[in-house]
């Protein structure tokens, strides 16, 4: 049967070529949105790390951090930071700069050994623990015992731990030669750019809030109760304002700079769907065309195959089954390269996971596609009567 | 000749209305994708008001520092924009150079207007960026050599934050209150858009208004600066003296050597070294962009064009007779070949100039929708071009194999109704 069929279409191969030619590219298309489709749903789908609900950012912006970080805008921004506190409406308050989810990274080189990665990294206070909710999945949190040592403490998250300590158990190790910072906790794969944000070695490092050091605190972060009342914002900008009178402060919900994130994450994906689909639509009304002309062409031959005893079920599979055949050969030789691609290199990022979920994705699309615009033709051609299509020869 | 080729392909395109939708869709919808990418691009990369010497100028975008050890391994790596007196001290009479202008990034402040909070960006400036932009003032004047000099808090603003600030009201001689400094209102100019992000900000101030602007001791920081040429063909002269003069700043610091990369460039060749190079090498990438940006485009047009290509096809055999008709006749192939090549370029000729009105009615709707704030999208003549050279393109790929085929018919079988 397939062996027939195969042959039929070899009868006609210039036209099923460019047929071929066009699933083929179709294929690559459908895999390219299955692929980035794949990767953010995975992404969503990871725990963040941190609970961001209830939570304001309070940002100072400092015109020139540098110049300007001295002892009493430190003493300044340690009254606020009580006065904060202090309101009914507050659960915590910690600093955390530059803030979570904010635009603003830094990052810096980490050795332990012989092996150095780079990672990003946050300042986090004592309570931060307490504002983001950060559960630990090994050793301990900062905490107010740490002020006495002579080295600073660091948490990383589970990815740097992996990536820098292998199978070592990462507690107490140095990650400077200098052994100036030392691990004391790992917590989640946290994900300091949001849930669409890919997962990337991050550490948390621990700012002391008992005394003055040169690192600017410019973000605290503020957790309050589930229904603030409505002039929280107002009344933390009168306790900034009361304080430092000339300050341009930015207040936030988190979620405001999670929606940011998630924008940024998701336009590019949004056009690329959209110009994908109405590829697809073009696509599918142009084989339409094509299929309803090659009905039309083969009139005698479907009249004839009538005429000697072929129902119009079996006409139906056939002309069905030959469309699949075309559509099968075009997409399984894109497969077949796309699956080498990571092979050779190219795309290396790709997981076998995503590559297949992807290849998956298009077959799925690309066999819906072809039949829906193969139904209607092959259901024209079953109508041809045997009689009228030989007359016509 | 050609008025019987166009007559014919009337009749056609009208004759078969399913496939003339069909392709037409595919055509307006391919080259409106072209002209909607290719807007943003020449908002983003060609001359737009208020830029009015683009094809002169040179930038120093970035400037990239590092600090190394005795092995030559980069200990302490900086890269961003360059320091106030940095550039200043570089472009001091650099020949070749009609003028030079010194920016600083945008910045945004706030103020509290009846409690509501209104933020803006603010730029700060020297007097050459007046002459170096051709902004369309409404109200007052930029600010003069003398204030600069004397570094007087006086500022120009758009019209928008005007709007915003005052209502209804002019703004000149009002204030504007930057970090509690009050700021004296001279000048009122139409808004820029955020694309062209040198000349873009909301509020312009002298450079010297600010505190402490000038620090000596400071290679990197929050600066770019505009050169421009007397003439393209000074820009290597420009270079080589700019990049002569760099070596002066490369004292060691720290007891550590240090090495300076920055050099004039287009924008578009910045565009370049920001995709394929690195900060800390010299490099013209600008070809490679080009030919990346091309690649894509035809990338996307290959899927619509087999499309056409297929549907084409389909339509030469359902003229089989006409063909036979005319083979019989004595038509050489050359003339059907021509045919159905105009007839092709004609059909997304029509598409492109359909998909002209799409694009304008989509990017004015994108200028409202404020993604970009203050984005005026023009079609200008140069986008024109790219949408007919597109669509020629476009018509002539898609139009020369069916074409090829239709004159490969033989006229007998082409009567019998055709051979695959």
């Amino acid at each position: 049967m397939i062996r027939h069929l195969l042959r039929l279409v070899w009868n006609r191969k210039r036209f099923n070529f460019l047929l071929m030619l066009e699933i083929f590219v179709s294929f690559i298309v459908l895999f390219s949105v299955g692929v980035l489709a794949e990767i953010f749903v995975t992404r969503v789908k990871k725990p963040l790390g941190i609970h961001y609900d209830n939570v304001y950012t309070l940002g100072f912006d400092f015109r020139d951090l540098e110049s300007e970080w001295n002892e009493t805008k430190y003493n300044q921004i340690m009254e606020i930071f009580d006065e904060i506190e202090r309101l009914s409406s507050v659960e915590a308050v910690a600093i955390n700069c530059p803030v979570t989810f904010g635009m603003a990274v830094s990052s810096r080189n980490l050795t332990y050994n012989d092996n150095s990665v780079s990672s990003q990294y946050s300042r986090f206070s004592d309570d931060a623990r307490e504002v983001f909710g950060i559960e630990m999945i090994q050793g301990e949190w900062f905490s107010e015992e740490h002020d006495a040592l002579d080295w600073t403490p660091i948490v990383i998250n589970r990815m740097l731990a992996e990536e820098l300590f292998g199978d070592e158990d990462p507690i107490g190790k140095p990650v400077l030669e200098d052994g100036s910072m030392r691990v004391v906790g790992v917590i989640e794969d946290f994900r300091s750019s949001g849930e669409y944000g890919q997962i990337k070695r991050f550490y948390l490092l621990r700012q002391s809030t008992t005394h003055y050091s040169s690192y600017a605190i410019y973000n605290l972060v503020i957790r309050t109760h589930p229904n603030p009342p409505e002039d929280f914002q107002e009344n933390v900008m009168d306790i900034v304002h009361t304080v430092m009178p000339d300050m341009a402060i930015n207040i936030d919900p988190l979620e405001k700079l999670k929606a940011r994130n998630r924008q940024f994450a998701l336009v590019p994906l949004t056009i690329t769907i959209v110009i994908a689909a109405f590829l697809m639509i073009m696509v599918a009304l142009g084989m339409i065309g094509v299929f309803w002309q090659s009905i039309t062409r083969r009139r005698e031959e479907i009249g004839l195959r009538r005429a000697l005893g072929s129902t119009k079920k079996t006409l139906y599979q056939n002309l069905l089954m030959e469309i699949f055949l075309i559509v099968n050969l075009g997409s399984a030789l894109a497969a077949i390269i796309l699956v080498q691609l990571p092979v050779i290199g190219v795309l290396s990022f790709l997981s076998w996971k995503t590559m297949f979920v992807a290849l998956g994705f298009s077959f799925v699309l690309i066999y819906l596609l072809s039949f829906m615009s193969g139904m209607y033709p092959v259901w024209l051609a079953t109508r041809i009567q045997p009689a009228e299509a030989l007359h016509y020869e | 000749m050609l008025k019987n080729y166009l007559k014919i392909t009337f009749a056609v395109l009208l004759r078969r209305k399913f496939y003339t939708i069909v392709s037409l869709l595919g055509i307006v919808f391919t080259i409106t994708v072209l002209l909607i990418a290719s807007t943003i691009l020449d908002h983003t990369v060609g001359e737009v008001p208020p830029e009015q010497y683009h094809e002169r100028t040179l930038g120093i975008f970035r400037v990239s520092y590092q600090e190394l050890n005795s092995d030559g391994e980069a200990r302490t790596t900086i890269s961003s924009s360059g320091s106030f007196h940095f550039l200043s001290e570089l472009f001091e009479d650099l020949p070749g150079a009609e003028m030079a202008t010194i920016v600083k990034n945008t910045g945004s402040y706030q103020t509290y207007i009846n409690g509501q909070r209104v933020k803006y960006d603010v730029k700060f400036t020297d007097t050459e960026f007046w002459s170096f932009f051709n902004f369309t003032f409404l109200e007052g004047r930029a600010f003069t050599a003398d204030e600069y000099e004397s570094g007087a808090s006086v500022v120009v603003i758009n019209r928008d934050l005007r709007e915003r600030l005052f209502g209804d009201e002019p703004g000149l001689n009002r204030d504007v209150e930057m970090d509690g400094v009050s700021y004296r209102v001279v000048g009122v100019i139409e808004n820029v858009s955020s694309l062209r992000n040198i000349a873009y900000s909301e509020v312009w101030a002298p450079i010297t208004s600010q505190v402490n602007f000038d620090r000596p001791d400071e290679i990197t920081g929050n600066y770019k600066g505009l050169i421009l040429a007397e003439n393209r063909s000074s820009f290597p002269l420009i270079r080589e003296e700019f990049v002569a003069r760099i070596p002066r700043f490369e004292e060691p610091r720290n007891g550590r050597d240090v090495n300076i990369t920055c050099f004039p460039e287009t924008r578009f060749q910045y565009m370049a070294r920001e995709t394929f190079g690195n900060n800390y090498e010299e490099g013209d990438y600008s070809l490679l962009l080009w030919l990346m940006i091309f690649g894509i485009g035809l990338l996307f047009m290959l899927l619509p064009a087999i499309n056409l290509v297929n549907l084409n096809i389909s339509r030469i055999y359902e003229r089989c007779d006409e063909i036979g008709i005319r083979k019989a006749f004595g038509a050489p192939s050359t003339t059907l070949v021509g045919q159905f090549i105009t007839e092709n370029i004609v059909f997304t000729f029509a598409g492109g100039l359909l998909s002209l009105i799409i694009s304008y009615l989509s990017l004015l709707l994108l200028q409202s929708s404020d993604i970009i704030p203050y984005a005026e999208f023009h079609l200008n003549w140069r986008v024109f071009f790219y949408a007919l050279l597109a669509s020629f393109v476009f018509g002539l790929v898609s139009g020369v194999y069916p074409a090829w085929r239709m004159s490969k018919l033989h006229p007998v079988e082409a009567l019998r109704g055709g051979v695959v």
